[in-house]
C-alpha cells in the first residue's frame, strides 16, 4: 500500500485532502468561536432580562449560594458598618491593586452583606458613605481561601468564612460588585465612589452554544473524512492491480472492493475490463 | 448467506438500500433547509432555526452511506465525491438516487 501511496497521483490527492481538511478544521474552529460568543451573548441577554431583585428575596443569611443567582443584579438597603477589609492582588485594567469590601448591615434583616465598593491601587480604606444607602450590585458567591499570609485587615480572597468570624451578626453567603450606591435621603445624589474605581462584575463562564458547537464537530468530521476517503482509495488501488495480476480467468471479480458484486456479470462500473485503476477514475468521470 | 455469491449480493443490495433511504432523507432535509434559509433571511422568521444542526449530522450519514455503497460497487473517486456533493444541491439528490438505483437495476443486481 505504501508503494501505491507515494505515486504522484495519490500524493497529489493527499495534498488536496490535507488542504480540504485544513480548511474544514478552520471552519470548525470558527464555528466553535461563534458557539462561545453566542453563549456569552445569550447569557448576557438573559441576565439583562432578569429584573433587579431585592437581595432579601433571593438569599437568606448562612444558606448556600443559589447558582442561578450568580451575576444577578440586586438592591440592598442598609448602613455601612465598621470593619471594611482589603483584598490584595486584584488587577483592574492590568494594574495591581486592592478590592475594598465593606459590610453593609441591612435595614430589613440586620444581617450583613459584603459589598465590593471598588478597587484602589493603594492599600487605603476610604470612609464609606454614612447614613442609609441603597446599593445596586451584581451578586457573586464567595471565593475559596487564599494561600499565604496577609497583614491585618487584608485578605487574599473574598473568603466569607473568614469574614463571618471578623464581623458580628449574620452574614449572607454572597458578596456584591457594587454598581451604584444611592443615599436613601437623597436619591438624586451623584454616584462617585472616589478614590475607588467600580469593579465590573466578572463575566460568567458561559460555555458554548450547543448548535454552533455541533457545526464545529461536523466540520471536523468532514475533515477526517477527507483523509479516510484518501486511505480507502489508496487501499483499493493497491489491492486492485496486484490481485488482478494473479487472478487469471475472472480478473474483475477479485479486484478488491470494487468488484464484489455481480458475480456472474462483470461489474457495471467498469465498462472496460481495463486493469489500470487510473483509467477507472477517468471512466468514472464519463459516467457522470 | 450460505454461499459466497448470495453473501455478496445482499451486502451490496443493503448498501444500495441504505444509500437510497439516506438520499431521500437528505433530499427532504435539504428542502427544509432551503425553507429555513428563506424564512430566516427573507422574513426574519426563526421557526426552523433548529433544523440545520441535525441536518448536518444526517448529511454525514448520507456521506457515509455513499462511501459504503461506492466502495462496495467500486466507484471512482470523482463519481463518489460527485454523488456526495449532490446531497448539497436541492432536488439533485432525488435525481441522483434514481440514477444510481437505475444503474444497479440495469446490471440486474438483486435488490
Amino acid at each position: 500500500m505504501l508503494r501505491t501511496a507515494v505515486k504522484p497521483k495519490w500524493l497529489a490527492l493527499l495534498l488536496l485532502a490535507a488542504l480540504i481538511a485544513i480548511a474544514f478544521v478552520q471552519l470548525g474552529r470558527w464555528q466553535l468561536g461563534v458557539a462561545h460568543d453566542k453563549a456569552r451573548a445569550d447569557a448576557i441577554a438573559k441576565a439583562g432580562e432578569q429584573p433587579v431583585a431585592e437581595l432579601t428575596t433571593l438569599l437568606t443569611p448562612h444558606t448556600e449560594f443559589p447558582a442561578a443567582a450568580g451575576g444577578r443584579l440586586v438592591t440592598a438597603t442598609g448602613r455601612y458598618a465598621a470593619g471594611q477589609v482589603l483584598v490584595a492582588g486584584r488587577l483592574l485594567g492590568g494594574v495591581d491593586g486592592y478590592w475594598v469590601i465593606t459590610p453593609l448591615r441591612l435595614t430589613a434583616t440586620g444581617a450583613t452583606f459584603p459589598v465590593l465598593r471598588g478597587w484602589t491601587p493603594q492599600a487605603v480604606l476610604p470612609e464609606p458613605p454614612g447614613g442609609e444607602v441603597t446599593v445596586t450590585a451584581s451578586l457573586a458567591p464567595g471565593e475559596s481561601p487564599a494561600e499565604g499570609t496577609y497583614p491585618a485587615g487584608t485578605l487574599g480572597s473574598v473568603n466569607l468564612s473568614e469574614l463571618v468570624n471578623t464581623w458580628p451578626g449574620d452574614l449572607y453567603n454572597a458578596f456584591g460588585f457594587a454598581q451604584r450606591e444611592t443615599p436613601v435621603s437623597d436619591p438624586q445624589a451623584s454616584d462617585a465612589p472616589a478614590p475607588l474605581t467600580r469593579v465590573p462584575p466578572p463575566r460568567p463562564d458561559t460555555g458554548v452554544q450547543w448548535r454552533n458547537a455541533a457545526y464545529a464537530l461536523q466540520w471536523w468530521v468532514f475533515a477526517a473524512f477527507a483523509f479516510f476517503l484518501w486511505v480507502k482509495m489508496v487501499q483499493a488501488d493497491a489491492r486492485g492491480p496486484a490481485v488482478r495480476g494473479a487472478a487469471g480467468p475472472a480478473p474483475e471479480h477479485a479486484a478488491g472492493p470494487g468488484a464484489r458484486h455481480g458475480e456472474p456479470e462483470p461489474p457495471h462500473t467498469q465498462p472496460r475490463p481495463d486493469p489500470d485503476p487510473d483509467v477507472r477514475v477517468s471512466a468514472g468521470k464519463q459516467e457522470q | 448467506m450460505s454461499t459466497p455469491t448470495t453473501d455478496r449480493d445482499p451486502k451490496l443490495a443493503s448498501a444500495l438500500k441504505f444509500f437510497e433511504i439516506m438520499a431521500f432523507i437528505v433530499g427532504i432535509g435539504l428542502l427544509v433547509l432551503v425553507a429555513e434559509i428563506i424564512l430566516r433571511y427573507g422574513f426574519d422568521n426563526h421557526a426552523l432555526d433548529w433544523w440545520p444542526q441535525p441536518h448536518g449530522f444526517l448529511y454525514i450519514v448520507y456521506v457515509a452511506a455513499t462511501a459504503n455503497l461506492g466502495f462496495k460497487a467500486g466507484w471512482s473517486l470523482p463519481k463518489m465525491v460527485g454523488i456526495m456533493l449532490a446531497g448539497c444541491v436541492p432536488f439533485l439528490s432525488f435525481w441522483v438516487e434514481r440514477k444510481v438505483a437505475a444503474e444497479f437495476a440495469a446490471t440486474s443486481i438483486p435488490a
